[in-house]
């Protein structure tokens, strides 16, 4: 370093934030420098006022707000800003068309996944579902049911329902009990999967027990869930989302929101009872959660048990004491809902 | 370097910068104050990097020192070696008194600084070497901050009338 360049380093003696190698060639010069000593002893006093942190914090207070740091400077240039309005216009384009490409691409799976099938076709000594689990299991299809913005979702169909039109095949009567069967227009079904959704030739194939529940575009919320069944080892296993149970069977909800916020499970016996809060959490998003997180859903006797998970971005104190039996009114107040029913036998 | 060729370096710089100050042979006993007391109380600090600041610090409080008495008594009083006292690490009321007078200045002058100024004493202060410093504020090379930070420093003594601390002569 020369002299001139090593004067310029007594302006951080006195902040103290020189470099070890900076220090070194300071202090080496000034005692062989006159006139750079002096001018070190000169800066001891501002040097002794700065190592008082109060000192320091006064000053820093005094010099006003830190500006924009330089790297990110440029972003405010007029010019910068108009090319990044562009580029996030075209890439909104770019996605939607992306979008319309992806759904009618689906839209042709789904008319190949499922051939329409006349129930005659069944063998009448087609097992019984519980029997063809085990197949069953190893095909597991995801489904994907899109939900109303703050409407209540439709627990997941049976395969059949997903099945193309025209015409749609007469709907078969849940075997053993489904989850919760009602009609959904086919645009508000997608199948996320290549996988057929009909089981071979036995029996007809259960939905998987993964689901999503998502709410409209415009909330963009979705909740994933998977049934979960104890063991006889106490723990909780995923098991399809038609599932008949056994009454006494413990049951479980693996949730995962896309969204952080809280979650809500309701349940009640039959269509006019009040909806009782079985358990609620707070959620992130992204994050698998078990509901409740003890203790599961049962049945001492052959009913069928209805659920609704809700989604809310807020706490809903008044969840907590529901008393009600419309649904709609729980519903209305969360982003996202999802209504299934579990069938004990 | 030895420790005793740092410390006839050191003997013979504050001596000239003392003789700056108070009179050539009081400068003389300063020096030599400050050398007995690095050789008594610091004899565990050998390192450059140390005894440099370290000896700027005590030169500066003798300095102090003998002005105050200077003005109480109107007089020079010397004082001999084997009165010398260890300094209280604690600031004596003057003391407190110059750096709150002080800090008061600097914060005015810091507010007159240009913007490119404010942010590199800012960062300074917030204890960032001038490498942080150049990252922070995309400079081409170091040498640029260095550059900078001589004409900020330059530009806030100025502010402060040349010099750090008020003149008393």
């Amino acid at each position: 370093m020369s002299r001139q360049e090593i004067q310029k380093l007594l302006g951080g003696y006195a902040t103290d934030t020189l470099s070890e190698a900076e220090r070194s060639a300071l202090f080496a010069s000034a005692i062989e420098d006159q006139e750079l000593f002096d001018a070190l002893a000169k800066e001891q006093a501002l040097r002794d006022v700065l190592q008082d942190p109060s000192a320091r914090q006064q000053l820093i207070v005094a010099l006003g707000p830190a500006r924009a740091r330089h790297g990110l400077r440029w972003l405010r240039q007029p010019a910068v800003l108009a090319m990044a309005g562009g580029m996030a216009a075209l890439l909104i384009v770019a996605g939607i068309v992306l979008r319309q490409k992806t759904h009618a691409r689906r839209e042709v799976m789904m008319a190949d996944a499922i051939a329409p099938r006349p129930l005659a076709a069944i063998p009448p000594s087609a097992a019984p579902l519980k029997a063809t689990e085990p197949d069953v299991i190893a095909h597991q299809p995801k489904r994907l049911s899109r939900l109303q913005s703050g409407g209540v979702l439709p627990a997941p169909q049976p395969a059949a329902t997903a099945a193309p039109s025209p015409p749609p095949p007469p709907r078969a009567a849940p075997a053993n009990g489904t989850l919760v069967d009602k009609e959904v227009p086919k645009s508000q079904i997608e199948i996320t999967t290549g996988q057929s959704l009909v089981a071979p030739e036995r029996a007809p194939m259960p939905a998987m027990g993964r689901v999503k529940a998502r709410a409209s575009a415009a909330a963009n919320l979705a909740v994933e869930y998977t049934l979960l069944l104890k063991d006889a080892d106490g723990a909780y296993s995923p098991v399809p989302s038609d599932t008949v149970f056994h009454v006494g069977e413990s049951v479980r909800l693996q949730v995962e929101p896309s969204e952080a916020g809280y979650i809500y499970l309701f349940q009640r016996g039959d269509a006019t009872a009040d909806w009782k809060l079985v358990a609620s959490q707070r959620v992130e998003r992204a994050q698998g959660y078990e509901l409740p997180s003890t203790g599961g859903l049962q049945s001492d006797m052959p009913a069928q048990l209805e659920l609704l998970l809700l989604l809310s971005r807020q706490e809903q104190p008044a969840f907590a004491t529901p008393q009600t039996a419309d649904g709609d009114a729980l519903v209305s107040r969360a982003r996202a809902s999802l209504k299934i029913a579990l069938e004990f036998r | 370097m030895e420790r005793e060729q740092i410390l006839l370096k050191l003997r013979e710089r504050i001596v000239a910068f003392a003789a700056s100050r108070v009179q050539g042979d009081i400068a003389e006993d300063l020096a030599q104050e400050v050398l007995i007391l690095l050789h008594e109380k610091y004899h565990h600090v050998d390192r450059l990097e140390e005894l440099v600041p370290l000896s700027l610090r005590i030169a500066r409080f003798k300095i102090m020192s003998l002005r105050r008495k200077s003005q109480r008594h109107g007089e020079y009083t010397q004082v001999s070696v084997t009165d010398i006292q260890l300094p209280d690490p604690e600031a004596d009321p003057a003391a407190l008194v110059e750096r709150k007078l002080m800090l008061e200045r600097l914060t005015q002058a810091v507010g007159q600084l240009g913007e490119r100024c404010r942010e590199l004493l800012r960062l300074k202060l917030q204890g960032k070497n001038f490498g942080e410093i150049q990252k922070h504020m995309g400079a081409r090379s170091i040498n640029t901050v260095y550059t900078w930070d001589y004409r900020c420093r330059q530009q806030l003594l100025d502010l402060m009338g040349g010099g750090w601390e008020l003149d008393k002569k």
